[in-house]
């Protein structure tokens, strides 16, 4: 909805502003400062400039490189997973938050860090970075804690944690948001030599199972924007897993089966690399 | 300096508006919407965001569409309107299996129950064919099994009603009455049937009354993974995700391929949209082709006879046991909790009913 957009983009640009108006009051007693017109800072009562200028990058893009192994992700496709068990996915998705970007003035955090990852889409943009170069950045798989905990009728609908996004995954109660949703079918039987027709199901969040990122990358945001670019691997999310016609092998809500859902996060870190 | 003269202009405009107006005493500025404000109850979350901004709710507009809904000048004899197959007392569902076409035809799907369409993003019909509701509303008239008429036809039946004529333009501004306007009327008065105040409601979302323990042990069975409706379901909201999903009822889907008649991909043969559970023990019969007329059959189902097949939903993840194997004490307690979605407060909302006299 344009209108809600427009207050969305205006609240970013008015959270820098205020962090910058804070920084500006800090030093608006000497005449240095940051002397262009176009910049987001400009000190008209500066006469020097001191460097500090900070420009909006137009565009801060993700573009996620989706794979079942060695090949591209594609849904309904049959492939062996690490212990030779055929499997298919028909749905897959996971949250990301709490993005935070390091530059010459520290730790930049997005004003809305929150990506809805899903295995059949790979360009997503998170608005807006600050021209810089960027040496590392950090976010977490999984949903922060305090949106965990929110209604997810009270985020703007343009984000991903909002109840308006059609594919957002919240529990419905306390638990807060599912942060990872495999779901597919796997052959389960004991010669893994049948076809991929019993279920497998993987619901998991909870903030014990939010898993923290961080990669060292030179980054260097422009006036033209910046794609950020990371490889995801979602058959490596079954690592470890022996899914047989034990239900409880390849079914887990997080509750009724924490240790299958740990099993699958902690095959995260692995899972997520940079392109 | 421009506005100054964009207000000399709309003077001028005025006065030669009001000199022709002697000519024309008959067609006075009935063009004037009042905003029609929804009433949404607690639990359910806002709907404009999936208003069509060409289509904003208007009270001309509803009233309008409440009045077509009603109508049997939509069907080729006059004999069918919308209600023919939509009853309000049944959610706006049909207690017969198969619908009847004004000429006795038998379709070979169940109609869907009314309820809360004005949230679903993901394409109206059991198929999700129709991507907005004011899409869906032009279908039924020129269906041959259902209303069998063409809109040429309509059209004309209702530009040559003064009525009509003057309540299009009071609605919609419009001198001429086309297919796409009525169906804006039409889904204007859908997006008003709108069912959040049941005994579920009253408990779980307001928290100003207490189901029984039966009720409550079946609330525990829905929302867990004993009986575990809720992964499609959902809970507090619209009761359904609006997702095509197979649940295990066919092997073969030569009878009705479902969602793949729409995308013709392999993966959503035998799915078929998740229905709201709200007012279903109104909704009767269930299922897409109307199979089950009773919760006991359908509960039966999910119990002990998911059948297994190449798109089978993984969530349906006890296939293998046929279901989630509940005991009958079981089966009474879900049932007793399902039926805590009726919402008497919807079923008979005087402002749903027919308004033509």
């Amino acid at each position: 909805m344009p209108y809600i957009h427009l207050k969305f983009e205006t609240m970013k640009k008015l959270t820098l502003f205020l962090m910058l108006a804070v920084a500006a009051g800090f030093s608006s007693c000497n005449s240095d400062g940051c002397i262009d017109p176009a910049a987001l800072n400009y000190d008209p009562n500066a006469k020097d400039d001191d460097g500090s200028c900070v420009y909006l990058a137009e565009n801060l893009n993700f573009k996620f490189y989706n794979k079942l192994g060695a090949q591209d992700f594609e849904f309904n496709t049959e492939v062996q997973s690490a212990s030779g068990r055929t499997v298919k996915f028909t749905r897959a998705q996971m949250y990301f938050s709490g993005f935070a970007f390091n530059g010459s003035g520290g730790a930049y955090p997005l004003v809305d860090p929150h990506l809805l990852l899903k295995a059949d889409k790979s360009d997503y943009n998170l608005g807006y970075l600050p021209i810089d170069a960027y040496t590392s950045f950090t976010f977490s798989a999984g949903v922060d804690s305090v949106s965990n905990h929110s209604d997810p009728a009270g985020f703007p609908s343009t984000s991903a944690l909002s109840s308006n996004n059609p594919d957002h995954m919240h529990w419905g109660w306390d638990p807060g948001y599912i942060f990872y949703v495999l779901e597919g079918m796997v052959d389960t039987s004991a010669a893994m030599n049948g076809t991929a027709n019993a279920p497998f199901i993987f619901h998991v969040g909870g903030d014990m199972l939010r898993v923290d990122m961080a990669f060292v990358s030179n980054i260097n945001s422009v006036v033209e924007g910046v794609t950020v670019e990371l490889d995801v691997d979602w058959l490596k999310l079954l690592d470890g897993t022996n899914m047989t016609s034990d239900v409880s092998t390849r079914s887990t809500h997080t509750m009724n089966n924490p240790s299958l859902a740990a099993l699958m996060v902690s095959n995260i870190d692995e899972a997520i690399s940079l392109h | 300096m421009f506005m100054f003269q964009l207000k000399r202009a709309a003077v001028y405009f005025v006065v030669a508006f009001v000199f022709a107006g002697c000519n024309q005493p008959d067609e006075p500025d009935v063009y004037v919407t009042t905003p029609y404000e929804l009433n949404i109850p607690q639990g359910l979350p806002p709907m404009d965001p999936f208003i069509p901004v060409d289509n904003p709710m208007t009270v001309e507009g509803v009233a309008l569409g409440r009045k077509l809904f009603y109508d049997p000048l939509l069907s080729d004899d006059n004999s069918q309107s919308c209600s023919s197959c939509h009853f309000q007392e049944h959610g706006f569902a049909e207690p017969r299996r198969f619908s009847e076409g004004i000429d006795g035809s038998i379709g070979n799907r169940n109609a869907m129950a009314l309820i809360n369409l004005g949230w679903n993003q993901f394409g109206f019909f059991w198929d999700g064919r129709d991507a907005t509701l004011e899409e869906q509303a032009l279908k039924p008239v020129t269906n041959p099994i259902e209303m069998n008429t063409s809109w040429p036809e309509v059209e004309a039946k209702l530009n040559a009603d003064t009525e009509y004529k003057l309540l299009f333009k009071q609605a919609y501004n419009v001198d001429y009455i086309d297919s796409l306007t009525v169906a804006k009327a039409i889904a204007q008065f859908e997006r008003t049937l709108i069912s959040g105040n049941s005994r579920f409601d009253k408990w779980y979302n307001q928290q100003i009354i207490q189901l029984n323990e039966s009720e409550l042990r079946g609330f525990v069975l829905y929302n867990g993974e004993g009986a575990d409706c809720f992964h499609c379901h959902g809970l507090g909201g619209l009761i359904t995700d609006n997702r095509f999903r197979n649940n295990g009822m066919d092997t073969d889907f030569s009878a009705d391929e479902g969602r793949y008649l729409v995308t013709g991909d392999e993966p959503d043969k035998g799915k078929f949209r998740t229905p709201t559970l709200r007012d279903i023990e109104m909704t009767a019969p269930y299922m897409h082709d109307g199979r089950f007329f009773t919760l006991e059959e359908v509960i039966d189902h999910y119990s002990e006879h998911i059948l297994p097949s190449a798109t089978i939903d993984p969530l349906m993840e006890l296939v293998g046991n046929g279901g989630a194997q509940l005991t009958a004490q079981d089966k009474q307690d879900l049932i007793a909790f399902l039926k805590t979605f009726t919402d008497e407060e919807f079923l008979t909302n005087p402002e749903h009913s027919d308004p033509n006299p």
